[in-house]
C-alpha cells in the first residue's frame, strides 16, 4: 500500500527535511510514499482534492493558517489525518476542533516524527472494513460494513439496520459476529450487535445510535465499555 | 410473649396503615427528588402513582396479617421503597440503601409523631375523630416534608450525594436498626427497661427514639459535607494560592521580556557579525533556550485544568520532556474540581515519572489528547517507555523505584472514573504506555428538579 502525503508548509528548508525524514523512514521501514507538496494553506485547500492520507500542516503560515486550512480540508474530506506541526504549543490546543488530536513540535527531532507516522500508519491499517452479500428480491446487493449501524435478532431471521433503510435477512447473530469479527462490532446483548462507531452516547444501561437505543445486557456492560474505550481510542 | 402482645395492641390503637403507607411513599417519593434521575421529564409520574399504590396495598394487606408477621412485613416494606428508589434513580446499590434507610426512618418518626399527637387529641377532644386524625397527618407530614426538602436542597447544592462508601452504608444501617429496635420494643414486650407502661408513654418514647434517629443520620450527613466542603475549600484555596502565584510569575515575566529584548539585540548583532557557522549555530541554541520557557501558556477552555498543566510545564521543561496537548477543556465541567485535579494530577506525574529516566533525550515523549465525541468524553495519555513494565493485580507499574506510587495513581483514576460510570483501559504497544478514559458525559439536569 502506498501511501499519500501532503506537506503544507511555508518554510522550505522545513519541507526538505520531512522528505528527508519520510526517505529514512522508507528505507527503515519499507512504506512507500506518494508525497504532494504546498507553500501556504491556500494552495492545498482551493480545489481540494481528497485523495491525501496524511497531512502534515503547518499551523503558522502567510495566507491561509494551518488551523483554518484543517477547517476547510474537513467540509470535504472527514478521513484524512491531519497532523499540526508547530512551534507554539498554545496554537495547536484546539486542534480537537478539526480532528488533529496530536501534533509535532518544532524542531522535529526524527524520532517523534517517526514515531507519529508509525500510529497514523496503523491508524490508516485499522479502517477494515468489508463487505456482506445481502439478498433481495431485486436479486443480490453488496452492504459495506461501515454502513450497517447494528444488526438486530429477529426470530430465524436479523434485522440489518443502515441510515438509509433496513434489510431481513436470515441468519443468526452469532454467525453475523464471527463474520464481521476483527472490525468495529460489538454483542451488546444477545440479540445485538451494534457498530461501535456510530455510538453517540451511554445512557446507564442503555447505549444510544442515532435514533435508536438499545439495552446493554448487565453482565456485558463492562467488556462493551472496554471495547468502546479500546475503538474510540484506536481511531485518534 | 404473643399474649401479652395482643393485649397491648388492644390498648394502644395502632397507626392505621394507611398513614404508614403515606409517610413510607412521601419521604422515598422526596430523597428521589433530589437523586440524580434514570429518566428526564413527565413519564415518572405513572411511575410515582405506581409505586404509591404498592406500597398502600402493600401496608394494608400487611394489617390483615398475624402480628408474628409483622418483622418481616416491615422488611419487606423497605425492600419495596428501596425498589422505588432505584427504578427511578441512577445510583448504586450504595446510594440507594443508605437513602432508603434515612426515607423509612423519616417515615417511621412523621407517622409516630402525627399518631401520637392525634391519639392526644381523640382522647382529649370528643368527637370527630376522623377529621382530626387527617389533620394531624397532614399538617406533621407537610412541616417534616419541608424539612427535609430544605435540607437535601443544601446538600443537591454541593452535589457532594454521588460517593456512598460502604462505610457510610453500614454506619447508616446500624442506626437504622438500633432506632427501629429500640422505637418499637414497647409494642412487642413491656417488661423491658427500655418500654413504657401507659398508652400515652408508648407513643412518645416511640416518636422520641424516631426523632433522635434522624438527627443522628442527618448529622452525619452534615459530617459528611462538612468534611467535603473543608476537602474542596482547601483544594480551592491551592488552587487560588497557585494562581497568584502565576500572577505574580506574569509581573515577573514582564520584565523578563524587557530583559529578553536587549539580549536579542545583543544577540542579534553577534549573530550579524559573527561568520563562523559553528559560533553561529551556538549563539541560536543558547537564543532558542532562553524562550522556551515563555512556551508554556495552556488555554484549554477550563481554568483549573490549565492551571495544573501549567505549574506541571515547570518539570516538563525541566526534564526536556517533548510535552504536546490537545484539549477539549469545555466538556470536562461536569466531573468534580477534585476529582479533575486528581486524574489529570496522577496520570501526568506518572507519565513524567516514567520519561523523564530515559536517557536519550528526543525519547521523552508526552501526549495529551482531551476531547468528545458526541456524548462520550475521551482522554488519552500517552508516553514512550524503554524499559519493560511489571503488571501486578491488573496494574502496571515501571521497573522503576516508587512501584506503590504508581500503582495507586492509577488506582485513584480508576476509582474516580468508576464513580462517573466511564472506563479506563491501559495499553502498553511498541514502547508506548497509553491511558484511555471514557466517561459518558452526564448532562447538568440540576435545574431540572
Amino acid at each position: 500500500m502506498k501511501i499519500s502525503i501532503a506537506i503544507v508548509e511555508d518554510n522550505l528548508q522545513f519541507t526538505e527535511t520531512l522528505k528527508q525524514y519520510l526517505e529514512r523512514y522508507k528505507t527503515e521501514n519499507g512504506v512507500e510514499f506518494i508525497t504532494y507538496t504546498f507553500t501556504d494553506g491556500d494552495e492545498i485547500t482551493s480545489d481540494y482534492e481528497a485523495k491525501y492520507d496524511i497531512i502534515f500542516l503547518d499551523v503558522e503560515m502567510k495566507r491561509l493558517d494551518g488551523m483554518s486550512a484543517a477547517e476547510t480540508i474537513r467540509k470535504y474530506d472527514q478521513e484524512v489525518i491531519i497532523i499540526f506541526i508547530t512551534n507554539m504549543a498554545q496554537y495547536a490546543i484546539s486542534g480537537y476542533h478539526v480532528g488533529a488530536l496530536s501534533f509535532l513540535l518544532k524542531p522535529l527531532p526524527y524520532f517523534a516524527f517517526s514515531q507519529e507516522l508509525t500510529k497514523s500508519i496503523e491508524r490508516l491499517r485499522k479502517r477494515k472494513q468489508k463487505a456482506i452479500l445481502i439478498p433481495t428480491e431485486n436479486g443480490i446487493i453488496k452492504l459495506n460494513s461501515q454502513e450497517i449501524l447494528f444488526i438486530e435478532s429477529f426470530g430465524h431471521d436479523l434485522i440489518i439496520y443502515t441510515e438509509k433503510q433496513t434489510y431481513q435477512i436470515r441468519g443468526t447473530i452469532k454467525r453475523m459476529e464471527e463474520e464481521l469479527s476483527g472490525l468495529s462490532f460489538f454483542r451488546c446483548n444477545h440479540g445485538y450487535l451494534v457498530n461501535l462507531a456510530y455510538v453517540s452516547a451511554v445512557k446507564g444501561d442503555e447505549v444510544i445510535i442515532k435514533t435508536h437505543q438499545l439495552k446493554i445486557s448487565r453482565p456485558r456492560k463492562k467488556s462493551f465499555m472496554l471495547a468502546l474505550t479500546q475503538y474510540i481510542g484506536g481511531t485518534v | 410473649m404473643v399474649n401479652l402482645l395482643m393485649s397491648i395492641v388492644h390498648t394502644v390503637p395502632d397507626i392505621p396503615r394507611y398513614h404508614t403507607a403515606i409517610a413510607e411513599w412521601l419521604f422515598t417519593f422526596v430523597i428521589i427528588l433530589y437523586l440524580p434521575k434514570r429518566i428526564k421529564g413527565n413519564s415518572n409520574l405513572l411511575l410515582h402513582a405506581f409505586w404509591f399504590i404498592l406500597i398502600l396495598g402493600f401496608q394494608l394487606l400487611a394489617g390483615t396479617m398475624p402480628i408474628q408477621f409483622w418483622i418481616i412485613n416491615m422488611i419487606i416494606a423497605v425492600l419495596i421503597m428501596f425498589a422505588y428508589i432505584l427504578t427511578i434513580n441512577r445510583v448504586s446499590l450504595n446510594t440507594a440503601g443508605y437513602f432508603v434507610i434515612i426515607a423509612f426512618t423519616m417515615a417511621e418518626l412523621a407517622a409516630s409523631l402525627e399518631w401520637q399527637i392525634s391519639y392526644f387529641l381523640q382522647v382529649n377532644i370528643e368527637g370527630a375523630t376522623d377529621i382530626i386524625s387527617l389533620l394531624t397527618l397532614m399538617v406533621v407530614y407537610a412541616v417534616l416534608f419541608s424539612v427535609v426538602i430544605v435540607l437535601e436542597k443544601r446538600y443537591k447544592a454541593r452535589n457532594f450525594q454521588i460517593d456512598v462508601t460502604k462505610n457510610d452504608l453500614w454506619s447508616v444501617l446500624l442506626i437504622g436498626i438500633t432506632i427501629f429496635s429500640i422505637s418499637n420494643i414497647s409494642f412487642v414486650n413491656i417488661q423491658t427497661p427500655f418500654s413504657g407502661q401507659y398508652p400515652s408513654e408508648i407513643l412518645y418514647i416511640r416518636t422520641l427514639v424516631d426523632l433522635a434517629g434522624v438527627i443522628l443520620l442527618y448529622s452525619q450527613r452534615e459530617h459528611k459535607m462538612a468534611v467535603f466542603s473543608s476537602r474542596e475549600a482547601y483544594t480551592m484555596q491551592h488552587l487560588l494560592n497557585k494562581q497568584y502565584e502565576q500572577f505574580q510569575q506574569s509581573i515577573k515575566n514582564a520584565e523578563i521580556v524587557n530583559q529578553r529584548y536587549h539580549d536579542l539585540k545583543h544577540y542579534i548583532n553577534l549573530l550579524r557579525s559573527e561568520t563562523d557557522i559553528n559560533q553561529k549555530e551556538a549563539y541560536l541554541n543558547e537564543l532558542e533556550q532562553s524562550i522556551k520557557p515563555h512556551e508554556a501558556q495552556y488555554k484549554t477552555g477550563h481554568s483549573e485544568l490549565d492551571i495544573l498543566l501549567t505549574q506541571k510545564a515547570v518539570e516538563i521543561l525541566e526534564h526536556q520532556i517533548n510535552f504536546t496537548c490537545v484539549a477539549d477543556g469545555v466538556h470536562l465541567k461536569f466531573i468534580n474540581v477534585l476529582d479533575l485535579l486528581s486524574i489529570f494530577g496522577n496520570a501526568i506525574d506518572n507519565a513524567i515519572e516514567s520519561v523523564r529516566s530515559i536517557e536519550q533525550i528526543d525519547k521523552r515523549i508526552i501526549k495529551l489528547a482531551i476531547f468528545k465525541q458526541n456524548q462520550l468524553l475521551f482522554i488519552k495519555f500517552d508516553n514512550y517507555f524503554n524499559n519493560e513494565l511489571n503488571v501486578i493485580n491488573g496494574n502496571y507499574l515501571t521497573t522503576k523505584r516508587d512501584k506503590t506510587y504508581h500503582g495507586f495513581g492509577l488506582k485513584s483514576i480508576k476509582n474516580i472514573v468508576d464513580k462517573y460510570g466511564g472506563n479506563v483501559k491501559i495499553s502498553t504497544e511498541n514502547h508506548w504506555f497509553t491511558l484511555m478514559i471514557l466517561i459518558p458525559i452526564i448532562e447538568d439536569d440540576s435545574n431540572n428538579v
